[in-house]
This record gives C-alpha cells, structure tokens and sequence, in this order.
C-alpha cells in the first residue's frame, strides 16, 4: 500500500495500491467529502493510471490544488518510484479464550536471566499470558537464547526498533567497546524476530487492550495517523509525551473518545507509570531489568476492575551490569 | 469548534483566515504542542493561545479577534 501526505486538501493521507499500473483500493483519509471521495475511489478502481493522470492533474478546488490534483501526485510520484510501497503495520490479535491474568516486561534484550525469572515468577502467580513490549534483543551473547525461549514459552512479543534492527542484520548505532561485542543472531531467530508483529491486542475479560513499543512505529513507511490503533499510539507517543506531560492530560482524557482499546500498554522510557483516564488504562511498562532489580507488571481482572502492580525482585548473586 | 467561528458575522470572517488541526494527526498534535495548549477544544489567534477548554460566547471571541486586528 502507498501512504501519500498530500498539502493543501482536506484528508490528511491518500491511500491506494498500485496492480499492473492500474489503481486499486484507493481511499481519501481524515477529511474531505466522504461521498465524492467514495465515488472517486469506485470510478477508478482498477483504472490504468496513464490514463486518469492527465484527468486528475492541474484540477483546482482551494488553494491552487484539488484532491484529485493531488492524487494525481501520489500516483505520479508512486509510478516514478518516489514514494515507497509500505508493507502494511503489522498487528497480532490474541487468539479467542478467557484471559484474566497477564503479565508485562519491556527491554529484556537478551538478558536470559531475566526473562528466566520473571516468566517462573509469572507462572507462580497464576499469569495465563505474557507480554514483552519490544526489544526481546539487545546485540549481546543471551539473544539466541532469548529469542528461543520467547519462541517456545509463547511469549507475546511486539517489535521494538533493536528486534527490527538485528532482525534485519543491520547494527544499531552503538560505542566502540559494543560494537566489538556485538553478536550476530542466527538467522531462524532473525525470522521469528521479523515475524512478531508490531502492535498486539488482546481482551482481559471484557476489556480491550493494545500494547506496542513506542513512537519508533511512526516513522515506518506504512504507518497512517488513521490506521489501526493510531489514535493511542499518536496520544501516547507525541501528545503526552509517553505520560510524562501531565500538563496535558485534559487533552490526552478528551482524545480517548477516539480509542478502540481501554488498556493502553507500551514501552520505550524504561519508566513504570499507570494513569487511568476516560476510562482508559494507560500503562508505561519500564525495562526488564534496573537498579538491582528484575522488574514487571502484573494486570489482572479482579472483582470487575482492573488490578495493575508493578512488581520487583531482587537479582540475586550477581552485580548490576554483570550479564551474560 | 469550527462551528462558532463559521458563525461568526460576515465582516468578521472577512478580516480572519481559520485553521482547524485534528489532534488524531501528527500535524495536529504538534501545532497543539508548539501552542504549549493542554486542553481541547483550544483557539489560538495571532499563535496566541486565547481560549481553552471552552468554546467561549460570540461577543467573547469577536473581541478578542477585533484586539488583535488593528
């Protein structure tokens, strides 16, 4: 799919396919004339784009401009390689069944350890599932192994911009000593870290959450302000500044209206927070480990509300900084 | 929001050029941000931020609006 921002109209995004150079799924996002948009998007399906460029092109409505001079861009731009097709965001939705207790942890990467202990301290409370809102790998010796055990004790883990990074083979920004240390991961993990999507949803009893990484989601090239989960992720990430900006949080309480899910959970600080608003529960998850501590959240569904804690336990026997 | 200022009397709106931002958009939270506005809905006039959290009465804002236009 291509994602075109287009100045000067009312959607804020056009989006469409491009089939054998015809047009396909063509929708004017975000704004604009619902049923004009709509006719468009039907006169041109499946319309060879040669053919409807010069129709579209140099048509006025405000501005010097017109949606449809403004497709006629997407599509010029698109045909001649200068907007990127975007591979769709991806999300995982959690499969059907009663889920009341869930676990959370953030940032392990590749402490083995770890992600060791929380998920046996998870088991003995009774969590049915766990969550690792990104960044399962760090570049360092436990990886593999992280990425294994994810695998086989079906760890739900969303994507964080290190996953993407070693899933891809490329090496992250980084200081000369880790660049000397940094371990490749075998490809059969570089394929499971690639596999996990993005975003992940799931329902605790009759609640709906989503829970993701962070901001590192909107630079990616098939990201829309419109998309799937958008409005929670734009309101975490840049309107409150991941809870941080309590100044605005009669803003962040108006825009939750927008939401589809009413647990918000996601990563990226390293800090532990959780504010309810309009309903909504809004859940910074910190990383894995910190200050002498393995850390998580416990998320359970009891006596109709929801119980959030965050827990700690100290690392044992072993110094901070001394992982494998 | 963009209702009390399309209501606004013709020789008012000839002196004013409106914007609206969508606070679902990146676009839209950034201009709130530039503002350093903490409430919706906001009005800014001149990226002066004038009203907040309310939608104020017609007089209200046309005086606000005639302040700045000189």
């Amino acid at each position: 799919m291509y994602v075109f921002k287009p100045k000067g109209i009312c959607p804020a995004e056009i989006h469409f396919n491009l089939k054998d150079n015809s047009i396909r799924d063509l929708r004017m996002v975000g704004g604009g004339c619902r049923g004009n948009s709509q006719l468009i998007a039907r006169l041109l399906d499946g319309i060879d784009v040669d053919k409807v460029l010069p129709l579209l092109h140099g048509i006025e409505c405000r501005d010097d401009t017109s949606c449809a001079d403004q497709l006629a861009k997407a599509l010029l731009m698109a045909k001649n390689g200068e907007i990127k097709e975007a591979d769709p965001i991806t999300i995982g939705i959690e499969e059907a069944g009663e889920l009341r207790k869930l676990s959370v942890i953030a940032e392990v990467k590749g402490d083995l350890e770890g992600i060791e202990r929380v998920h046996a301290l998870a088991n003995t409370e009774g969590v049915q599932v766990l969550y690792s809102l990104g960044n399962l790998v760090g570049g360092g010796h436990g990886d593999d192994a992280v990425v294994e055990l994810a695998a086989r004790e079906k760890i739900r883990s969303v994507k964080g911009p290190l996953d993407c990074m070693i899933a891809l083979g490329v090496h992250p920004p980084m200081a000369g000593a880790e660049q000397k240390a940094w371990q490749t991961v075998r490809r059969t993990n570089r394929d499971r870290l690639l596999l996990n999507p993005l975003i992940r949803t799931f329902n605790l009893c009759d609640r709906h959450g989503v829970a993701f990484h962070g901001g590192f989601i909107q630079d990616l090239p098939g990201f829309s302000d419109f998309g799937p989960y958008a409005a929670e992720i734009l309101a975490v990430c840049n309107l409150c500044d991941y809870l941080r900006d309590e100044s605005v949080f009669p803003a962040l309480e108006a825009m939750t209206k927008h939401f589809t899910a009413n647990i918000v959970l996601f990563g990226q600080t390293g800090e532990w927070k959780h504010v309810r608003l309009g309903g909504v529960d809004l859940i910074s998850v910190g990383a894995l480990r910190s200050r002498g501590f393995y850390r998580y959240a416990l998320i359970e569904w009891k006596d109709g509300n929801l119980d959030v804690q965050f827990r700690a336990a100290p690392i044992e026997n072993k110094p901070e900084g001394a992982r494998q | 929001m963009a209702e009390s200022v399309q209501v606004l009397p013709k020789n008012i709106q000839e002196i004013i050029e409106v914007h609206e931002w969508d606070l679902r958009t990146r676009e839209g939270i950034q201009r709130f941000r530039d503002l350093k506005a903490k409430s919706l809905p906001s009005i800014a006039l001149n990226e002066e931020l004038v009203f907040e959290a309310a939608i104020p009465p017609q007089e209200e804002l046309i005086q606000a609006i005639k302040e700045r236009y000189r």
